[in-house]
């Protein structure tokens, strides 16, 4: 009887047939580059009172 | 209890067990062919194996299409009576792997349950209904992934395994094992000498999981300024009108504030005087397009990024406290999907001053002398709520990893051939030395038709850090206050000036300050957050 087999023979058995159980799709994730924008300067405007 | 032994291997009062193994292939019984043991596998969260060996008749051919994807179902049944009873299913699955012997004219079957491609033909919907209680994001999982790959994403947020039953149902069960055990294991039932022990490494721990989220998105603003003007009154107007000095045009008024690109909300006209005074005499056609003043309220409509900075820490104190601080770490984002901001400012501008007929996506409703702030409208994948989703699934990942981690401790047994061993169940072991009770972690069904030896070889998990009987704080699992749009007062004032003499140029000018930098540029906003993993603290007592 061979009960004693060596249990990384196992998990290894198990993981080939179930290919990888555990691993998800999560990968770290960071923000992209943002576009920076323009400072809005004071703002003038006129006309002529005719 | 009633699950502790099967009769047909343990025996049933001074009588010896005898069982025979029932392996049919395609349907057919093939028990007799079989030669050597038959073991079958099973592990948390994985496919169940079985492993046999059958001789086929002398002089059969051999093709692969005959068993590669067939059924197989093995079974142990009590035969002390001569004929089968007590039938126990301990596996249903397909042929996976023949392999040939041709010296011992044999043919090795591996076997699996199909697990992964069982859950890679379901729909997501399926997969979910698998797994009540998991959390999803697509800012923090692969929005494509599907079967096996989503199932793990879920159960990556439950403090559960899904794995098949032996009729190749799947069921999904709790780490956490049942307060009541299925089955009390003792010396009695456990084989001499087989309980085993082995307890985590500090290293396999993780008790503080630090989470950042960045969520990046625009909101709209508006600044709203009191503008009141007045270059003559009742007291200087005959004088005004002696120096021929020039009247204010309203039509001015309102094409400077225009120019000066604002949106003129609201304003009222110091009107002429309807009477003569001095020189001057009324003349209503030609007044009421003047004005001695104005008094008026002009908006701008501008936008601002906010990038809020979520630390979140989720950890388990007593762990902590007993064994030091294990970290690890997760990282997430997201950005609110919204017209550039320059867009969004044209549309809001371009429409309030009657240049364009689309109206903007959003605007925020001015207050005078405030500048207020609006949240837009972001799609529902990058919204408030999938940003809440996403930091919740953030957090209970952390949490079932941290609950996960403090799983590692093993204690293994052997026993004859117990068919109701399986992975579902909470089994109490009770030597003396040891005595624990946890949640099935393995279990290794072994027949050895020949020898007439069958055994089950299982482990427990038990979960511990800090002592049996110890609680542990939990947080629920909801997501981090955001920031909210809020008002500030205008920290400057709108000017106006006429040059009215009648040597100048007549020009009429208003000024807006500039917008401050701490309302346009890009508002970077820190927010800390803390969560209690929880952990059940399973018994585990041992004497030496």
């Amino acid at each position: 009887m061979s009960t004693d087999r060596d249990p990384q023979d196992l998990v290894q058995s198990l993981d080939r047939l179930s290919t990888g159980s555990g691993l998800t799709s999560y990968e770290p994730k960071k923000l992209p580059a943002d576009v920076p924008v323009m400072p809005i300067p004071q703002r003038t405007g006129s006309a002529v009172s005719e | 209890m009633a699950n502790e032994t099967y009769s047909g291997t343990s025996g049933s009062g001074a009588a010896a067990g005898v069982w025979a193994a029932i392996v049919t292939i395609n349907g057919v019984d093939q028990s007799a062919r079989i030669v050597g043991e038959i073991r079958v596998d099973a592990e948390e969260g994985a496919a169940r194996i079985a492993e046999l060996t059958i001789r086929p008749l002398a002089g059969t051919a051999f093709a692969i299409a005959a068993w590669v994807g067939k059924s197989i179902t093995i079974d142990i049944a009590d035969v002390v009576s001569g004929s089968p009873a007590d039938i126990r299913r301990l596996f249903t699955g397909l042929i996976d792997t023949p392999t040939l012997d041709l010296e011992l004219r044999t043919i090795s079957l591996r076997c699996t349950d199909n697990l992964q491609g069982l859950i890679d033909a379901m729909d997501n919907a399926a997969v979910d209904a698998l797994t009540p209680g998991g959390y999803h994001s697509p800012a923090i999982f692969d929005p494509a992934a599907r079967g096996w790959v989503r199932l793990q994403d879920r159960l990556s947020t439950l403090p559960s395994a899904l794995d098949l039953d032996v009729s190749g149902s799947p069921r999904l069960t709790a780490w956490q094992p049942n307060v009541t055990p299925d089955m009390e294991l003792t010396d009695a039932h456990l084989l001499d000498g087989s309980v085993d022990v082995s307890l985590a490494s500090r290293n396999q721990l993780v008790n503080r999981v630090e989470v950042r989220f960045d969520y990046r998105f625009p909101r709209v603003k508006a600044e709203s300024y009191p503008l009141a003007y007045q270059y003559v009154d009742l007291t200087t107007f005959a004088q005004h009108a002696l120096d021929l000095n020039y009247w204010l045009q309203r039509d001015a008024v309102v094409a400077a504030i225009e120019r000066a690109g604002g949106t003129i909300e609201d304003i009222t006209y110091i009107a002429m005087p309807t009477y003569a005074i001095g020189t001057w005499t009324p003349n209503p056609e030609a007044d009421i397009k003047l004005c001695m003043g104005f008094d008026a309220e002009v908006s701008f409509d501008f936008g601002q990024t906010i990038e809020e900075q979520h630390s979140i820490t989720v950890q388990a104190p007593n762990s902590i406290s007993a064994v030091g601080t294990m970290r690890e770490s997760l990282q997430g984002a997201l950005e609110g999907v919204y017209p550039p901001i320059q867009t969004a400012e044209q549309a809001m501008t371009l429409w309030k001053n009657d240049i364009m007929g689309i109206p903007p996506l959003d605007t925020a409703t001015p207050v005078l002398g405030y500048t207020v702030a609006a949240d837009v409208s972001l799609t529902t994948d990058t919204d408030r709520a999938a940003a809440n989703a996403a930091m919740e699934t953030l957090i209970q990942i952390a949490k079932v990893r941290i609950h996960g981690s403090h799983r590692g401790n093993l204690v293994r047994g052997r026993v004859a051939l117990n068919p109701a061993i399986d992975l579902d169940q909470t089994i109490d072991i009770d030597t003396g030395v040891v005595h624990a009770a946890g949640k099935c972690f393995s279990v290794s069904h072994v027949l050895s038709p020949e020898t007439g030896e069958a055994t089950t070889d299982f482990s427990i998990a038990i979960c511990s850090v800090a002592g049996t009987g110890t609680s542990h704080p939990s947080t629920p699992t909801a997501a981090p206050a955001g920031s909210s749009p809020s008002s500030t007062p205008l920290a400057s004032s709108a000017t106006a000036d006429f040059n009215y003499l009648l040597a100048e140029d007549h020009v009429f000018t208003v000024t807006f300050p500039d917008v401050e930098a701490v309302e346009r540029d890009k508002a970077v906003i820190p927010l800390a957050s803390s969560y209690s993993a929880p952990l059940t603290e399973d018994p585990l007592t041992i004497t030496l």
